[in-house]
């Protein structure tokens, strides 16, 4: 497994090329807008745990060598009205793509995700999933936009996206251990924004779960 | 002392009617099995007992120890001492069994369980159960097969010690072997807290053999239509659950 590389705030414009044969891990950090363009080149391979805060930003991928590949998990925790967007252009032959955007829209604003994928005819052996999910409070709203632009026949590609409240089976399953609704949100929150780009410390900082329980 | 008293109830989304005047006192150290057909409301009960959001009671007490459990939400059921080990336990991603375990046993206790003697406690339990461990620090039940879920069940229990247990079909999804080893554990639970009563939900009278119930019933159409001992089970087994005219006529009345 690549160890990771960066932990770094992305607030802004900011560009990365990953050239030929590399493979990183990156974390970013966003609490206001930003604007990440990356470029993959062949055989190269970036895995990215963002993790943002009440904030908006767009993300664009370009895949441009053969085995290129993207693992982008994108974590929101939202309070004000955002949206997030990501375009994924698949531009050679067997990339690779697998997002996950996951967001907990804790208040009454709007959270919104745009998810585009992009692999035109030619571009043969080319992978793209994605799975998208938005928990919303009961005065949230939330709307998610799942493309798959896909001209090619030799591709593989799925996607799943949910928005909602907390599955009602989870929750009762969880109190009939004794947990409380508001444990149960905590625990449910964390296990859908946290991952493993995070250390335990600083998962506690940035999203202040238990402080607000 | 577990009493339902006439319990009538039905589903809160169709207003079907399940539980039609059910009821049943289990008395503390007892163990009681129900069997019935599929759509008679066994599976029902245990999520009423457990104030399912899915059931509006109708009419009808349920009572723990005198205390009303009608009035209580489904977690302060559970802080009573009642575990339902439930026949299909759902998928929790992100969420270890671990950490929501000691996250329960902190609502119990209002203590914090000190590290190590809650991992020395998963690894007695998972040992007992033969669940490998690292599946206790994994997403709850994700990638489990049916028997090792119904393992997690029992593992949670273990952790937990209610006084009140509900097996909703637990040998569904088990195997021979893992049933045996199950039900073995149950026992050893029992043998090591003898006050513990037991209510078991099932169609077979296999599950019988390894848990020996006190009383066994018949459950048709949302009610208990006979109380036998461990032979009404194998009448069951051989007859299947048709009622008699006798019965039939105590339903009209």
């Amino acid at each position: 497994m690549n160890k990771i590389k960066r932990k770094e705030k992305l607030n802004g414009k900011k560009k990365i090329t990953l050239s030929q044969g590399m493979h990183e891990k990156m974390v970013f950090l966003s609490d206001t807008s930003f604007q990440l363009e990356v470029t993959i080149e062949e055989n190269a391979s970036l895995e990215v745990f963002h993790y943002a805060k009440n904030t908006s930003g767009t993300i664009k991928v370009y895949l441009k060598g053969e085995h290129a590949k993207i693992i982008y998990h994108y974590n929101t925790k939202n309070e004000t009205k955002n949206e997030a967007s990501i375009a994924v252009f698949h531009q050679q032959k067997k990339t690779e793509s697998y997002l996950f955007f996951h967001g907990w829209n804790s208040k009454d604003e709007m959270l919104s995700f745009q998810v585009d994928v992009f692999i035109p005819k030619g571009m043969s052996g080319s992978v793209a999933m994605q799975e998208n999910r938005i928990y919303n409070s009961k005065t949230g709203f939330a709307k998610i936009f799942p493309n798959l632009y896909i001209e090619e026949f030799d591709v593989e590609a799925n996607h799943a996206s949910f928005t909602g409240p907390f599955e009602e089976a989870q929750v009762f399953y969880l109190k009939t251990r004794g947990l409380s609704q508001k444990v149960i949100e905590k625990l449910l929150i964390e296990g859908l924004l946290t991952g493993e780009g995070l250390s335990e410390d600083e998962k506690f900082d940035f999203f202040q779960i238990r402080k607000e329980g | 002392m577990l009493e339902m008293k006439h319990l009538t109830v039905e589903t809160v989304d169709i207003n079907k009617k399940i539980l039609n005047d059910f009821s049943l006192t289990i008395k503390e150290g007892e163990i009681h099995a129900i069997m019935g057909p599929n759509g008679t409301g066994k599976s029902t009960l245990s999520k009423v007992l457990f104030r399912s959001p899915q059931y509006r009671v109708l009419e009808g007490t349920i009572a723990l120890d005198k205390q009303d459990l009608l009035s209580l939400s489904t977690e302060e059921v559970a802080r009573c001492g009642l575990f339902l080990v439930m026949q299909d336990p759902p998928v929790i991603e992100g969420v270890t069994t671990s950490d929501f375990m000691r996250e329960a046993l902190y609502e119990k206790n209002k203590e914090r369980v000190n590290l190590y003697t809650f991992m020395k406690e998963i690894g007695t339990a998972s040992q007992k159960l033969s669940l490998k461990e690292e599946l206790v620090h994994q997403s709850i039940n994700q990638g489990l097969s049916g028997g090792e879920r119904k393992k997690n069940e029992i593992f949670q229990l273990l952790l937990l010690k209610p006084n009140y247990i509900v097996l909703d079909e637990l040998d569904s999804g088990l195997d021979v072997d893992s049933l045996k080893q199950v039900c073995e554990v149950l026992n050893e639970y029992k043998k090591e807290n003898p006050h513990v009563s037991f209510l078991m939900i099932t169609h077979y009278s296999r599950i019988l053999e390894y848990i020996h119930p006190d009383f066994v019933h018949k459950m048709v159409d949302g009610k208990i239509v006979e109380t036998g001992d461990l032979s009404l089970a194998k009448k069951i087994e051989a007859e299947g659950y048709q009622v008699n005219e006798h019965t039939k006529e105590l339903f009209h009345e």
